[in-house]
């Protein structure tokens, strides 16, 4: 067992690390076969030429390409990315406060999804065809068919606007802008400004998971062990988390393809709320064809996706010791 | 998974194998409103640019002569106008057109690339079904929002675009149920038989598989076009769709970014709601077929 195990850990390191490579390829490729010059952002009309072909060799852009691959990958795996042709500053310096930003909204949404999943869906599908059944998972699916950036709006127009209990927008008050993550975390204005890009979140994705966790539960009903609880006279409360306990095993599964999922939904949340994450910084560099933010926040995106996959398929074996590491 | 009757003689049925999925949709409450609502969908996106209403991009005028600016709905606008002095109304009946366009270019490429990918892994299996497989891997590991930003900013916006988009980052998952699927058929005796009677590989997969696959295919069909739709309207809402051609999520960029989001309630509602009621219809008519699917596997078919 530990034999397969160890060979099992391997492949899935190697083959991490394959993607990692692939991945740093296809930008690569990406943002040079891009129609139109990268460099034209750089000159402002302003520029001299000489000022622009100094730009040139800066940015690494007029050397041969192959010689570009290798000092592009080089850089990438030391998390140097060049400097941003907007902001004027290291690519790292804008990206991972963004992504903090990001994941500050996506975790605990994401966590607190799989909760609510969890035992609202263990529930309703033991209660299965009763009226708390159909309400219970029809609402939730109703909120699902929902685009993100509508629900997003809807919120924004009703608790903003209307009913102005909550900024419109941004992550904190002008002149916060500076405050470290401890200093936002413990602070109450910062989660005014949280409430709604966490709220929209958290109402789109929960169907998806609850629904999973449902009709897992509603297959573990029929089994013996289930029928063996409630005769030796369980409460059926108690029957019920034991089922729902033997029933989560896919819903670790799904998270695994959410993680892409929601950083792509997160986009559109961090539009919708200005909220300044890596995913809104990303539309602006497509919009301001600002390449080496565009293809860093890409990449991190990418890479955070990767592991989490790596993560959870390991997971799944430590929570199910039955799954054989053998061929998939 | 997807286990529906097992037609084994030939393509010609498989219009047969699609009616026998298909019917439950038209007997399904929400199915048969669902089914009434695309139908008149796509009927206005037929005939919307057609309609006498002026065209989406024409600034209206009041009857004293004044752009038609943020108009409330009334008689002479109906629906109101935009910030620009467009008709709501009209921008509306325009955008179905796009979405159906973009739905179905969508649906269409990824279902060929997914089936064929899949169908060609799942019959040959072994060095093939490696090598497709691994392919279908790597595209499950790319988030797929930011990836078709990084396209549409590399090849520029267009409703073409965004099609071949969605089709590169969606054909993964049909790729992926065919391959099981046909994994499973090409055990079954007609497969063996055919084989035996000197059938081609070629003539196997399309002549005697394919026709098996029909209900999936429909399946992933419908769920594709909302795919498409959904990624359209997010891309032109953020900003990155064709400037050029209206829709809903181009309305949506446009209300959010003039800030009239409060005042210009109807300016928001409308486009919301089609957009809305298109995805909810499309799921639903998905939702039944699959719960078809499901319920004849565990009927003993």
């Amino acid at each position: 067992m530990s034999n397969s195990l160890s060979e099992f850990l391997v492949r899935r390191l190697v083959s991490f690390v394959f993607m990692l490579f692939f991945l740093l390829t296809a930008i690569f490729v990406l943002f040079r076969v891009m129609p139109g010059d990268p460099t034209a952002m750089l000159v402002s009309g302003r520029l001299t030429e000489e000022s622009r072909q100094a730009m040139l060799e800066n940015f690494g852009l007029n050397k041969p390409l192959h010689e570009q691959y290798v000092v592009f990958i080089r850089n990438a795996l030391q998390g140097d990315f060049g400097i941003s042709f907007f902001y004027r500053e290291p690519v790292a310096d804008v990206i991972f406060p963004a992504l903090v930003n990001t994941l500050m909204i996506m975790l605990p949404a994401l966590a607190l999804v799989m909760v609510i999943a969890y035992f609202w869906g263990s529930v309703v599908g033991w209660n299965k065809g009763t009226k708390l059944d159909r309400w219970g998972t029809y609402i939730p699916v109703s909120l699902r068919a929902i685009p993100h950036f509508i629900l997003g709006l809807a919120l924004l127009i009703v608790f903003s606007y209307n009913l102005g209990w909550l900024p419109t927008g941004g992550m904190g008050p002008i002149g916060g802008a500076d405050q470290s993550v401890t200093e936002r975390l413990t602070s109450p204005t910062f989660y005014k400004y949280a409430a709604l890009p966490f709220t929209t979140a958290l109402l789109h994705y929960i169907a998806d998971p609850m629904m999973l966790m449902r009709n897992n539960i509603i297959g573990e009903r029929e089994k013996d062990y289930v029928e063996l609880h409630r005769l030796k006279g369980l409460h059926p409360r108690q029957v019920r988390r034991r089922a729902a306990r033997n029933s989560m095993l896919p819903l670790l599964t799904w998270l695994t393809p959410m993680i892409g999922v929601a950083f792509g939904g997160q986009i559109l949340i961090e539009v919708v709320f200005s909220w300044p994450g890596i995913g809104r910084e990303l539309v602006l560099a497509a919009q301001r064809q600002d390449m080496p933010v565009a293809q860093a926040a890409f990449f991190m995106v990418a890479v955070i996706v990767l592991l989490t996959n790596l993560v959870v398929d390991l997971a799944y074996g430590y929570f199910d010791p039955r799954i054989s590491y053998g061929k998939t | 998974m997807i286990n529906v009757k097992k037609y084994s003689d030939s393509a010609s049925r498989a219009r047969r194998i699609a009616w026998d999925f298909f019917h439950p949709v038209f007997e399904d409450r929400w199915g048969k409103f669902a089914i009434t609502v695309l139908g008149v969908y796509v009927l206005i996106g037929i005939v919307g640019p057609y309609l006498p209403i002026p065209g989406p991009f024409e600034y209206l005028q009041t009857s004293s002569g004044q752009y038609a600016q943020l108009e409330p709905p009334s008689a002479e606008f109906p629906l109101g106008t935009t910030y620009l002095g467009y008709g709501v109304l009209s921008q509306t009946i325009h955008s179905f057109r796009t979405s159906l366009t973009v739905g179905v270019l969508s649906a269409v490429l990824v279902v060929t690339i997914g089936v064929n990918i899949g169908l060609v892994s799942g019959y040959y299996g072994g060095k093939v079904d490696t090598v497709l497989m691994g392919l279908t891997d790597m595209a499950y590991g790319l988030p797929f929002y930011p990836m078709a930003i990084i396209l549409i900013a590399i090849f520029g916006s267009g409703l073409y675009t965004i099609a071949a988009v969605i089709a590169l980052l969606f054909w993964r998952s049909v790729a992926r149920v065919t391959r099981s699927e046909a994994l499973s058929l090409r055990e079954r005796e007609f497969v063996k038989s055919a084989k035996a009677a000197g059938s081609s590989d070629v003539k196997i997969m399309y002549y005697h598989l394919l026709p098996n696959l029909v209900p999936l295919i429909l399946i992933y069909f419908v769920f594709a076009i909302t795919w498409g739709i959904l990624l359209e309207a997010s891309l032109s809402f953020i900003g990155l769709g064709d400037p050029d051609t209206v829709s809903w999520g181009l309305m949506l960029h446009e209300v959010f970014g003039s800030g009239e989001l409060t005042r210009a309630w109807w300016w928001v509602v409308v486009p919301s709601f089609t957009l809305w009621l298109f995805i909810w219809s499309l799921y639903v008519v998905a939702r039944t077929l699959e719960d078809n699917a499901t319920v004849s596997a565990k009927g003993g078919a």
